[in-house]
């Protein structure tokens, strides 16, 4: 899988790069929008992480050159600005997600494997870990073959792990993930242990092992052991 | 007091006195005037009279043989009758209308002349009456001239005079405080309407003052003055939102560089101890991008960003953030009552709206205890949320001030209810926070 980062920031696109290549990916990356424009045109990517703000241009008009060049690339926005317009300008240009600065770094991994599974032409809506199959499409998770019944919350925080997984998520990443911006509550990280503690007992429950761990203080890692 | 009332008495006070000192000058000379008219009226009898004695033309006339019989009648003005001298060395020699002429028998020690007034009562009148004794010796004899001259024409003349000034004095009073009040009126009419409009101004306002023209310098000079202020003040305004927006975001690129740093420090095999830091980094970070995200939004609300507005189904939208909120309330056993009566459609820009319901809710969720409740009512465009609450801390307006928090035990930054103001007083919506036993209860018209 090849990404190609336009982000001006070097630090910010530094730990993209970072994070990202252990994620198994292939990442290139440009600061400013003459030199995405030059990559654009010379090869093929399976994701463009996009920050709207570029020094010498709009990335939205980089989104338009993607559009005509027929890429099938899919675009993931990131900006600096919440706001709704670019929001809106950007998916109606064809953006297949957009998200607002600052990010997790779990919560842009997530979002990427989301757009793949979307994109992904061969109907291979199923995310796969170990004897644990997620049916993104029909939201139904199978344990060694078995159905289990999760509520959305419970099925979305295991997908996120499982695009995550053997990396640490946050307390803080889990809640936004979950809740988006608005739960900005201490509350929330009990939610997340009780919502933990029930998917754990579920997938134990159709013989499934335990790979979710507590990271003391700052969240949790879903893991083999 | 207003300007208007100071003037008018100002002038009251000097046409007093103008007409005070004007009105004394001229009864005195009015008053000197007639007193000349009397005492060469005088003069002029006098001599009148003395030549008559000298040429014998005056045939002696005494009371007796008169027989006094005009005397009867009700109104006379006949005052010889009431001056009859009693000295026994008098012999009345003529008597007229208005004259007694005595001899003397023998001749008077010294020559006299005298002049008094009197009052006299003739039926039902009271008449005042001048009188002039004058001893002359005319031919070898002496006579003393008594002349009586009626003042009531006098008294008439300065009656007049005196209800000519008092007429002039209130007729120009009335005159001159209407004349003031209207003339003051339209005169000043720029300078009210300057008023108002400085009243009515707002530094967030993003049209300019409208101020009428006036002929009237000063009123101009105003003018200029107040636009060249108001204008300054919301460009410096405008200035400092934007200045405030633009750093929001310049601290989001960094914020998020820390971010990401931290989380792949956290990968990382690290001991408990640089964990336990790298997590106060991190929960430190987390809050000051939640800071900076509520403050960035207040920015934009002020700066009057969210213009588009869309038809949005109340109590749908409410009904949506309860279901996002529904895991919380289950986990604080707050108990929620809804009554969402009516379908209220309201034109409202749907990412404030989304905002706005969601901060009350979150708000009311946030400030309750374990086992609390919460009702969400509305019905025609009212909205109502009550929530059992653990502070009464803050109460009123002070409830909506930026970091007024009620008690630092939980995360919240502070901002929520500061934004739902915010959004409330850009929309001319209107908000009330109530408080007692207990129970906050917010109430929003639409």
């Amino acid at each position: 899988m090849k990404i190609l980062i336009v982000e001006d920031e070097q630090q910010l696109t530094a730990a993209l790069v970072s994070y990202l290549k252990n994620e198994g990916y292939v990442c290139e990356s440009v600061l400013n929008f003459e030199q995405a424009t030059e990559k654009v045109h010379l090869y093929d990517y399976d994701i463009v992480i996009l920050d709207i703000g570029l020094p010498d241009g709009n990335g939205l008009d980089l989104l338009k050159l993607l559009k005509k060049l027929r890429s099938q690339a899919g675009v993931l926005i990131i900006s600096a600005k919440n706001s709704l317009d670019d929001k809106l300008a950007g998916l109606d240009l064809g953006a297949d997600d957009y998200i607002t600065k600052p990010f997790h770094l779990a919560e842009l991994n997530a979002r990427i494997k989301s757009i793949l599974r979307r994109r992904n032409f061969e109907g291979n809506h199923e995310v796969i870990f170990q004897e644990i199959r997620v049916n993104t499409d029909k939201f139904e998770t199978l344990v060694n073959e078995q159905l289990v019944v999760l509520t959305q919350k419970e099925q979305e925080l295991l997908l996120y792990f499982i695009s995550n997984k053997n990396r640490v998520l946050t307390k803080e990443s889990i809640a936004e993930h979950l809740w988006g911006d608005h739960m900005d509550m201490a509350d929330s990280f009990d939610f997340i242990y009780t919502h933990i503690k029930n998917l754990r007992r579920k997938i134990a429950q159709k013989g499934g092992k335990n790979y979710l761990q507590t990271v003391y203080g700052i969240g949790y890692k879903f893991t083999c052991i | 007091m207003k300007l208007l009332t100071k003037t008018t008495i100002y002038y009251v006070l000097i046409a007093t006195l103008v007409f005070g000192v004007g009105g004394t000058v001229t009864y005195y000379t009015v008053l000197s005037l007639i007193n000349e008219d009397i005492s060469e009226y005088f003069d002029r009898k006098e001599l009148n009279y003395m030549t008559k004695i000298a040429s014998g033309r005056f045939t002696p006339r005494t009371h007796k043989a008169h027989g006094h019989s005009h005397h009867k009648g009700v109104k006379h003005d006949y005052f010889h009758h009431h001056f009859e001298e009693t000295d026994q060395n008098l012999k009345l020699f003529h008597y007229g209308k208005s004259h007694n002429i005595y001899q003397f028998i023998t001749p008077p020690a010294k020559i006299t002349s005298e002049i008094n007034d009197t009052t006299l009562t003739m039926g039902e009148w009271q008449i005042s009456v001048r009188r002039k004794c004058v001893v002359r010796k005319v031919k070898n004899a002496y006579y003393k001239i008594c002349i009586y001259k009626s003042l009531e024409e006098a008294d008439d003349e300065i009656e007049a005079v005196i209800g000519t000034v008092v007429y002039l004095f209130v007729s120009l009073l009335i005159v001159m405080l209407v004349a003031n009040y209207y003339l003051s009126r339209r005169l000043l009419q720029p300078f009210h309407q300057t008023l108002g409009a400085i009243k009515g101004f707002r530094v967030t306002n993003a049209v300019p003052l409208e101020l009428q023209r006036s002929n009237i310098l000063e009123f101009e000079e105003l003018n200029t003055l107040v636009l060249d202020m108001t204008d300054k003040i919301r460009d410096d305004y405008r200035n400092l939102k934007e200045f405030t927006e633009n750093a929001s975001h310049e601290i989001q690129t960094p914020l998020a560089i820390i971010k990401s740093k931290i989380e792949l420090l956290i990968q990382s095999s690290l001991n408990d101890e640089q964990m336990q830091h790298l997590q106060s980094i991190y929960e430190v970070s987390n809050r000051l991008s939640k800071i900076n995200k509520a403050l960035l939004l207040l920015a934009k609300i002020e700066n009057q960003q969210f213009q588009q507005t869309h038809t949005i189904d109340l109590s749908e939208l409410v009904t949506k953030h309860l279901q996002n909120f529904q895991e919380l309330i289950e986990m604080k056993n707050i108990c929620l009552k809804t009554d969402l009566q009516t379908s209220a459609q309201i034109s409202f820009n749907p990412v404030l709206a989304d905002v706005l319901i969601s901060n009350l809710l979150s708000n009311a969720i946030r400030h309750n205890y374990q086992g609390g409740e919460i009702i969400v009512g509305l019905a025609h465009n009212v909205l109502k949320i009550n929530n059992t609450g653990t502070t009464d801390g803050i109460k009123g307006e002070a409830m909506f001030e930026r970091f007024k928090k009620g008690n630092n035990a939980n995360n919240s930054v502070g901002l929520g209810l500061s934004i739902v103001k915010k959004i409330c007083d850009t929309n001319q919506i209107d908000i009330v926070h109530l408080y007692k036993a207990s129970v906050h209860e917010f109430q929003i018209t639409f």
